[in-house]
């Protein structure tokens, strides 16, 4: 064998050893997330996290503060190869999905740990934003494939006593 | 007010698609597409080719340098014999629009190359390999076969064809000209094209040295050597050897009654 072809060869190999090796780790890493998401989102079924900006008057608000939760997130390498072969027929990005999906629920999570831990017992006025950060190495052909999700909203506490 | 406390629903936001049957899928259904862009991108230049006169293409690649974008030294010591060898077996095909003209690649694993506008490439590989003019002869008149059938432009067409789709699908657009032209030392020929090469050769042997004793000693070699040297491996690929490939020569020249046994001439340069 030439060497280029050697080179071609051992491309092909190291793809693929990335391909199967991404499948199953980055499956692996997705439903241990998931499973943290659930377990998390059962224990605070029960605090208050919604998307009105007006307050019912009969809530006796003690205090506010910012609340926010944000993430990081990318795919693993399968995904994405599987993202760029669907885009060139188009469809749902059925692999980028539960990247959105993890992102949206662990950012509303931390949004909630850090009103916790600020002592508030509510959330109102919830909002969700996005950045990606794909564009940040634009030109290049192994674009990270990340997006960050930013979830916030104003933190309050309820004088004790009301419901 | 009440606060309905739900958790989210999982089915709505997220396809319950495996990402591995998407995979497949997707693979499958690319790799369809593909082949069904090379095959009708063939067939375009099958049809192409009856534009392109032997005469027009000449003319096309009169300009091109193969000195430089091949290491082919058209001066060699070597080019006095294999010219005249090379003219003395194109006369067998009268008419032939082609003016041809032959030098060595330099290059260690034994190899013919028939490239656009007559030019003949013998690496000098080849050379240490052979030791009678029988044998060379046929090879230089496969080459010159492989012209009257046109594989060589046939397989440049292809080879450019492949080259931009590469690069469409990659995406990487360096290496046009390495991937249409260069890689023409790779490429292979299809068995059919060659078998007509084998069967043009072996009979303009007979009909040059009045028998084709020798002329198929070089692949005889490549199967005795295939085993042990992995350097005749490039031939092997664009030019498939094999037992069947000899037997099938043998058949033939037993079929045309052509003389297997005669004295073979040393090559002497």
């Amino acid at each position: 064998m030439s060497p280029d072809e050697i080179n071609a060869m051992f491309g092909l190999v190291l793809v693929l050893t990335l391909l199967v090796a991404t499948f199953f780790i980055g499956g692996a890493l997705e439903r241990r997330h998931y499973a943290s998401i659930r377990q998390r989102e059962q224990n605070y079924r029960n605090f208050l996290a919604i998307n009105f900006s007006h307050l019912s008057p009969d809530w006796q608000i003690e205090s506010t503060e910012l609340a926010r939760g944000s993430i990081v997130i990318s795919v693993d390498y399968f995904k994405r190869f599987v993202a760029l072969l669907k885009a060139i027929f188009g469809g749902r990005l059925t692999t980028y999905e539960p990247l959105l999906d993890r992102a949206r629920r662990e950012a509303l999570l931390r949004m909630i740990e850090d009103a916790k831990s600020k002592g508030c017992n509510a959330v109102i006025n919830v909002r969700l934003e996005t950045s990606r950060l794909a564009n940040a190495t634009s030109g290049n052909r192994e674009r990270l494939a990340g997006v960050e999700m930013l979830a916030y909203g104003t933190a309050i506490r309820t004088r004790p006593g009301v419901d | 007010m009440r606060f309905n406390s739900r958790l989210p629903d999982e089915d709505v936001n997220v396809s319950r698609q495996h990402p591995a049957v998407e995979a497949i899928k997707l693979t499958v259904g690319i790799a369809g597409l593909l082949a069904i862009i090379i095959l009708f991108t063939f067939a375009l230049i099958e049809v192409a080719m009856r534009f392109v006169s032997p005469q027009t293409e000449s003319s096309l690649f009169s300009e091109w340098n193969f000195a430089e974008l091949l290491p082919i030294d058209f001066e060699a010591n070597e080019i006095q014999g294999l010219q005249g060898l090379t003219n003395r077996l194109s006369r067998y095909w009268p008419d032939t629009p082609y003016t041809f003209t032959i030098g060595v690649l330099n290059d260690p694993r034994p190899n013919a190359l028939a490239l656009p506008g007559g030019t003949i490439a013998v690496t000098s590989g080849l050379l240490d390999q052979l030791d009678t003019e029988n044998a060379l002869a046929f090879v230089i008149a496969h080459e010159i076969g492989h012209f009257r059938n046109r594989d060589h432009l046939r397989m440049l067409g292809r080879g450019v064809a492949l080259g931009l789709l590469l690069m469409t699908v990659s995406g990487n657009d360096a290496g046009l000209v390495s991937s249409g032209v260069i890689d023409l030392t790779s490429r292979s020929f299809s068995r059919q094209q060659e078998t007509a090469a084998d069967t043009w050769a072996l009979e303009i042997v007979d009909r040059e040295y009045g028998h084709v004793a020798g002329a198929l000693g070089f692949f005889e070699e490549l199967l005795r050597s295939e085993a042990t040297s992995s350097r005749l491996g490039s031939y092997l690929t664009t030019h498939p050897a094999t037992d069947n490939r000899v037997e099938q020569l043998e058949e033939l020249a037993n079929e045309r009654g052509w003389e297997t046994d005669g004295r073979t001439r040393p090559l002497n340069w």
